[in-house]
């Protein structure tokens, strides 16, 4: 008996009580979120960007839509997507605009937004979805939370392996922060500007990685990112900082 | 009170009464009486304030509660008695409360209002309980307990009827004829010929439950503690009867009186207490239990069908849509119903009206953009007006400033024409050319030209979004 019993194969038990443990249990695999490059993802600690994770990502528009690309690579075409804004940076950064995301693959369908008049509701809304199993991300706009306000999310964001981004208003001041990355995005002058959506990604800080700087673009037809092709004629944006 | 004839007396405490002055007196007569009269200016609309609250608070013995007049209450104490031991301990309870809370009151529990009311006033004890043979009861008190008009009781008066068992006998036709119908109306009232519902204060529970304290409680952990212990109860009850709450209040009633209310609302119906009870709590720090809550009362004030079965267990529920029923509740209890919401396609070619938004518990919408012309992905809320310096009507401008920032306009795309929705009566007439510009450092934005203006090249243009 003792015998038989030692035989058994528990690996896959451990597998399954892991993936139990890490909250992963919600069809939402823990794998990382690819950015569709192979050039970004091999560069990137978690091959991709860590789905249990915080990231932050500056640069105005062009870093909406930065944002924008990394929300369908991470959701999909299904995945519902909390998006929690602050009201009193609307008037800046104008809205979500259903239309231009829909260039980015992603559907109306999808989004659950959360208005909030105090950055303390945002958090907490944020928090709340973190904590709820069956969301693909959750996104802070408009926020600008301190170093504590960052590692509470990013251990609620590890909670349910779900990713959640910031996007900080484009007057702050930086902030020591517990997100696993930073990103600053900037527009790049693009003769085919029409075609593709083209901007310089300045990953300024990357726990477990390196700083690395790319030219990148969002292909509209395979809905992922590419390295761009062309570098010729590259001026980048100034700090949004100061230009706002 | 200041009325016709100078300021008179409007009420008076024991102490005055005894000294003989009475409601009505002049107030300078009253002060001949007793030249130390204490007097304070009457304030009916406090007083009714004050009332209401009282009546709030009484609440704590039955659901159905109601100020009478301006200085009663009713309670409908059917079916709640046996919570205090009985009509009299309820009555003992409620007469000490009063007592502690430095009220004088008048106490009668009969078995139609009207009888009450009459014992209450004109009773010879501050507090009577009488159980069946009202009408024996009734009979020694004066016609004023009838609830009758000052003048109505004069001219029984007059007619030497003063008691009850002087008219009680009398033949009804001449009665009424000399009298009016309201005497007849109020003895049938009185002694239950005919039925007199009372109507609460408040609209009446489908369900409720109650929890009174033996000690008052005040510390936040017991006020959940007590709040779980509702719920469960609550949900207990909604289970048996196959409902589910949609919206749930819970009273508070304070030692000194007063009451609070906290209500939480839900998107579905739910019986699922921890569900509910994370609702509570985003509330419960609201609470205030002043000098202590002696009695906490959950009331469902609506609910739902909601057929029995296996309620959800967390994680059993495949695939991606998961319910997120439970999380929009718990948003908008804290945000308001404004503060969460979903967005729908709105088949329109005006930008601002392309999107619309909906309630976050409406089903999401499965329609989408059309995108057939390239859009921004921030719109802003109201279009801004720009400074541009263009070279020709219906050409791109050449620099614009937008924000107090000088943009030199590297490349152009333009115009696209959207025409006004001429359909719609609150529709403008006006053109709008709309081109995309990219400035000198790349970024890109979203102008239009609003082509109603007259036509000066560099006046009438906006910025109305941005590109990624």
């Amino acid at each position: 008996m003792m015998q038989e019993n030692k035989n058994i194969d528990l690996s896959g038990l451990k597998e399954t009580i892991q993936r139990l443990e890490s909250g992963g249990g919600y069809g939402y695999e823990a794998s990382p979120i690819s950015l569709g490059t192979s050039a970004v993802d091999d560069r990137l600690p978690w091959g991709g960007l860590a789905r249990g994770g915080l990231h932050e990502i500056n640069g105005g528009n062009a870093g909406f839509g930065f944002h924008a690309g990394l929300l369908r690579r991470a959701a999909g075409a299904d995945g519902c997507i909390l998006w929690c804004r602050h009201a009193k940076v609307e008037r800046e950064t104008g809205l979500p605009y259903g239309p231009g995301l829909a260039r980015f693959g992603l559907r109306a369908g999808q989004f659950l937004f959360v208005r909030a008049k105090h950055p303390v509701d945002v958090l907490w809304a944020m928090e709340e979805g973190l904590r709820t199993p069956g969301l693909a991300a959750v996104v802070g706009d408009g926020i600008q939370p301190d170093f504590t306000a960052t590692r509470r999310l990013q251990l609620a964001a590890e909670a349910m392996n779900t990713p959640a981004f910031i996007l900080p208003p484009l007057q702050k001041t930086t902030f020591a922060s517990a997100a696993l990355t930073r990103w600053d995005i900037a527009a790049v002058l693009n003769k085919h500007r029409n075609k593709t959506m083209r901007w310089q990604a300045n990953l300024r800080r990357c726990r477990g990685g390196a700083p690395k700087n790319w030219i990148i673009e969002w292909d509209e037809q395979t809905l992922r990112f590419d390295l761009a092709q062309i570098l010729a004629d590259r001026t980048t944006a100034p700090d949004q900082r100061q230009s706002a | 009170m200041p009325v016709s004839g100078g300021t008179r007396v409007s009420a008076v405490d024991s102490a005055a009464a005894s000294e003989g002055i009475h409601p009505g007196m002049t107030l300078a007569d009253a002060r001949a009486l007793l030249p130390s009269l204490l007097v304070a200016t009457a304030d009916p609309d406090s007083d009714a304030n004050a009332l209401n609250k009282l009546v709030d608070w009484c609440g704590r013995y039955t659901p159905f509660t109601a100020a009478d007049g301006p200085d009663g209450i009713i309670l409908d104490i059917s079916g709640c008695a046996h919570l205090f031991c009985g009509e009299e301990g309820l009555l003992i309870d409620l007469a000490a409360q009063f007592k502690r809370m430095r009220l004088t009151a008048r106490i009668a529990a009969a078995d139609t209002p009207g009888a009450a009311w009459g014992w209450a006033r004109y009773g010879a004890d501050e507090m009577t309980i009488h159980k069946g043979g009202i009408k024996d009861a009734m009979l020694p008190l004066s016609v004023a307990a009838l609830r009758l008009a000052p003048d109505v009781i004069e001219r029984l008066q007059q007619l030497g009827l003063h008691r009850i068992r002087d008219i009680i006998n009398l033949p009804r036709a001449p009665l009424a004829r000399r009298c009016g119908m309201t005497v007849l109306d109020r003895l049938d009232r009185v002694l239950g010929y005919v039925s007199e519902p009372i109507s609460p204060v408040r609209p009446s529970p489908e369900w409720r439950t109650r929890l009174p304290f033996v000690e008052p409680i005040g510390r936040a952990e017991d006020i959940a503690m007590a709040t779980k212990k509702l719920l469960d109860d609550l949900c207990d009850i909604l289970g048996k009867h196959n409902r589910g709450a949609r919206q749930l209040t819970l009273v508070l009633y304070r030692v000194d009186g007063t009451t609070q209310n906290i209500s939480i609302g839900t998107g579905q119906a739910t019986r699922n207490a921890k569900h509910l009870y994370r609702l509570f709590t985003e509330k419960l720090g609201t609470a205030d239990p002043g000098f202590g809550i002696e009695v906490m009362i959950l009331e469902a004030q609506a609910t739902n069908p909601l057929s029995g079965g296996q309620m959800g267990i967390a994680g059993h529920n495949p695939g991606h849509q998961q319910d997120l029923t439970p999380l929009i509740d718990r948003l908008r209890n804290r945000l308001g119903d404004q503060g969460v919401f979903r967005i729908t396609p709105v088949a329109s070619h005006i930008p601002e009206r392309a999107v619309t938004t909906q309630p976050a518990t409406a089903k999401a919408t499965d329609d989408d953009w059309i995108a057939d012309q390239p859009r921004p992905i921030r719109l802003l809320t109201y279009p801004e007006q720009i400074i541009v310096e263009a070279p020709a009507f219906h050409h791109p401008p050449k620099r614009f400033v937008w924000r107090r920032r000088t943009h030199q306009v590297k490349y152009a795309e333009g115009p696209e024409r959207i025409s006004p929705e001429w359909w719609r009566p609150d529709a403008g007439r006006t053109f709008r050319d709309y081109y995309r510009l990219e400035d000198q450092y790349g970024r890109r934005y979203w102008v239009f030209h609003d082509c109603g203006q007259i036509e000066i090249t560099d006046m009438g243009w906006f910025m109305h979004g941005l590109f990624a």
